[in-house]
């Protein structure tokens, strides 16, 4: 599989991708080009047909190469080190010269993204987000702050699917409406039961999730929400600089996950529109989809993992918008030294009030 | 000079305090039994004395035994009422006291609980004490009845330390674990989504009624509380200043 090195028009150097500019800048004779500039590059690409694509054809061109699993070894075109990567892997480093690489093969043809989204944040940013996510959490160990390799952050392009879909909805819900009226002998309550129907259209866009299986699906999740206006067209240059996999979960596969949230959002939204009542419960619910789509995007993640006390910690940052998320480790002692401290000082207080409410 | 004012201060506090509590013995006749019925003997009404006084001295409450053969006519309840208030039982502005009232005709008995040991002795209390004490009253055992009346009055009326203790370490736990969890829920920011309202299209959205329709309706019902409870044996609260009374047969 060919690999590509983009190389600075003025120095031959390796460029990258630059957060701030939002160019493709060179960090040896520091010039910026349009990433537009480097287009030649893709010129390559451009004679394998793209394809958008959407839930009824399927691509089948992950497996053109015969190979079905294992390890992939390329050659770097400036030192000639061997460069390991695994059936995902679209662009890495060279661990011996340190040259970013982009294996713009993974990228051809049917699997050339649709949209990818730059990194608006660079790797300063992402060490100052870490920075601020420990502050002010009280239970969190000491030593794990000062043990943290902050520098092994990794800005990583991660392969999402969007889905697209005008669903068309029906719920039923179940209402009640609750009366309370006392005379002298009862207290009555009585609740009325109603089957209240909702139907009704509602357009989904660009819901993501996440394509690929190296990626926990709810971490990503959590860094939600992307703007996608900020979205551009796919150029591999974006890549360099950072790293990148394809995906290797199918749009089939993904679907589901989609489908459960857009789901539960019809029928929260439809739901809003059943008032007057003291209880709202959906029942029963139909969906159906139609003119779906679903588009390829690679979206920019920063990401941390650490090892503490056997177990891995790994922490995400929203590469456009700077979201950082990540659970944190818990200090046992400590949290038993609050619980029982303040229990105590309470338990103390709480004593005194009653002995001095007694003397009154 | 100044150790001289302060020695001065000190004296005239002191005398202060001594007609204070002098004062309060005054206030009363200093008698704790009146055994009109004659169910103790002389010994045993001076034993029963002495223990009331110690225990109104240390709680600064006066406890009061009166026995009655027959009421002429008048209910218990308002024999028991009105002994209080004639006689201006109870020490300090709350008149604090607690009476027992046993009447040999009836076989009936009363607790009156005013002012702070009313609040120190519930209706729950009196009904407690009366359980205790019925026992004795039946067999005839009046020194022992009501040397346990008024040793289960003056528990009522100490500071319960267990009872406050437990509470406090309760409170001081729930409030504990409360702030605990909240601190350790800071360390969690992983969370699935659950919806996708972001991604809704705008100005897509339209929502068609497609009917309410009434299914069936249910009636439940408690009854209340009745806030007096029958005379007798029950217990009454009068208005203005706290009192409690309560009592039964033997």
């Amino acid at each position: 599989m060919a690999i590509q090195q983009y190389k600075c028009p003025c120095c031959d150097g390796g460029i990258e991708f630059d957060t701030a500019s939002q160019k493709m800048k060179c960090p040896y004779c520091g010039s910026e080009f349009d990433v537009d500039t480097l287009k030649a590059y893709d010129e390559a690409l451009k004679d394998q047909p793209d394809d958008n694509m959407s839930w009824d054809s399927s691509a089948g061109g992950e497996w053109t190469n015969g190979e079905t699993e294992g390890l992939r070894v390329y050659t770097c075109n400036t030192c000639g080190g061997e460069i390991v990567g695994d059936e995902t892997t679209g662009a890495t480093e060279c661990p011996f010269c340190g040259n970013p690489v982009v294996m713009s093969g993974q990228f051809a043809g049917s699997l050339r993204p649709d949209l990818v989204i730059p990194f608006k944040l660079d790797k300063k940013a992402a060490m100052e987000a870490l920075k601020n996510h420990y502050k002010g959490k009280v239970l969190l160990p000491k030593v794990f702050k000062d043990e943290n390799r902050i520098k092994e952050i990794k800005g990583i392009y991660v392969p999402f699917w969007l889905f697209g879909t005008d669903a068309k909805g029906f719920v039923r819900y179940r209402a009640t409406k609750i009366r309370h009226w006392s005379d002298s002998n009862y207290n009555y309550t009585e609740t009325r039961y109603y089957s209240v129907l909702r139907a009704g259209d509602i357009g989904f866009e660009n819901v993501p999730v996440d394509g690929s299986t190296k990626m926990d699906d709810t971490l990503m999740e959590s860094i939600e929400p992307y703007d996608i206006s900020a979205a551009v067209d796919f150029r591999t240059a974006y890549l360099s600089g950072f790293f990148a996999d394809k995906y290797d979960v199918t749009s089939e596969d993904s679907i589901d996950r989609a489908n459960q949230r857009i789901k539960q959002s019809t029928e929260q939204v439809f739901a809003s529109t059943v008032i007057g009542y003291s209880s709202v419960v959906p029942v029963s619910t139909n969906i159906s989809l139609n003119n779906g789509t679903a588009k390829y995007a690679l979206y920019p993640v920063w990401i941390l993992n650490t090892k503490w006390e056997d177990k891995m910690y790994t922490f995400a940052m929203n590469g456009q918008t700077g979201k950082f998320v990540g659970d944190l480790p818990m200090d046992k002692s400590l949290f038993k030294k609050y619980l029982f401290g303040i229990a105590g000082a309470v338990g103390i207080v709480a004593l005194i009030i009653s002995y001095l409410m007694w003397l009154l | 000079m100044t150790k001289k004012i302060l020695a001065f201060i000190i004296s005239l506090l002191l005398i202060l305090a001594m007609t204070v509590s002098t004062f309060a013995a005054e206030r009363s006749s200093g008698r704790f039994v009146y055994d009109d019925a004659n169910l103790l003997s002389s010994y045993e009404e001076s034993n029963v004395s002495n223990r009331l006084e110690e225990l109104s001295r240390k709680h600064n409450t006066e406890i009061v035994i009166v026995t009655v053969d027959y009421l002429g006519g008048s209910s218990i309840n308002s024999f028991i009422n009105n002994f209080y208030d004639v006689n201006d039982l109870g020490y300090g502005d709350t008149r604090d006291g607690v009476l027992l009232v046993v009447c040999m005709s009836m076989r009936e008995f009363r607790i009156l609980s005013n002012g702070k040991a009313a609040d120190k002795i519930s209706l729950d209390d009196i009904d407690s004490i009366s359980d205790s004490i019925t026992p004795y009253l039946s067999d005839g055992d009046y020194e022992a009845a009501f040397l346990e009346f008024a040793d289960l009055c003056g528990d009522q009326l100490g500071f319960n330390v267990l009872k406050h203790l437990l509470i406090s370490a309760v409170i001081g736990l729930v409030i504990g674990l409360i702030v605990a969890l909240i601190l350790k829920a800071q360390l969690k920011s992983v969370r699935r989504r659950y919806t996708a309202h972001e991604y809704i299209r705008p100005g897509s959205v339209n929502v068609r009624p497609m009917g309410d329709f009434f299914l069936y309706s249910n009636v439940s019902r408690t009854r209340r509380q009745s806030s007096s409870s029958s005379g007798g044996g029950g217990g009454s609260r009068s208005s203005g200043g706290s009192r409690n009374v309560g009592g039964g047969r033997f």
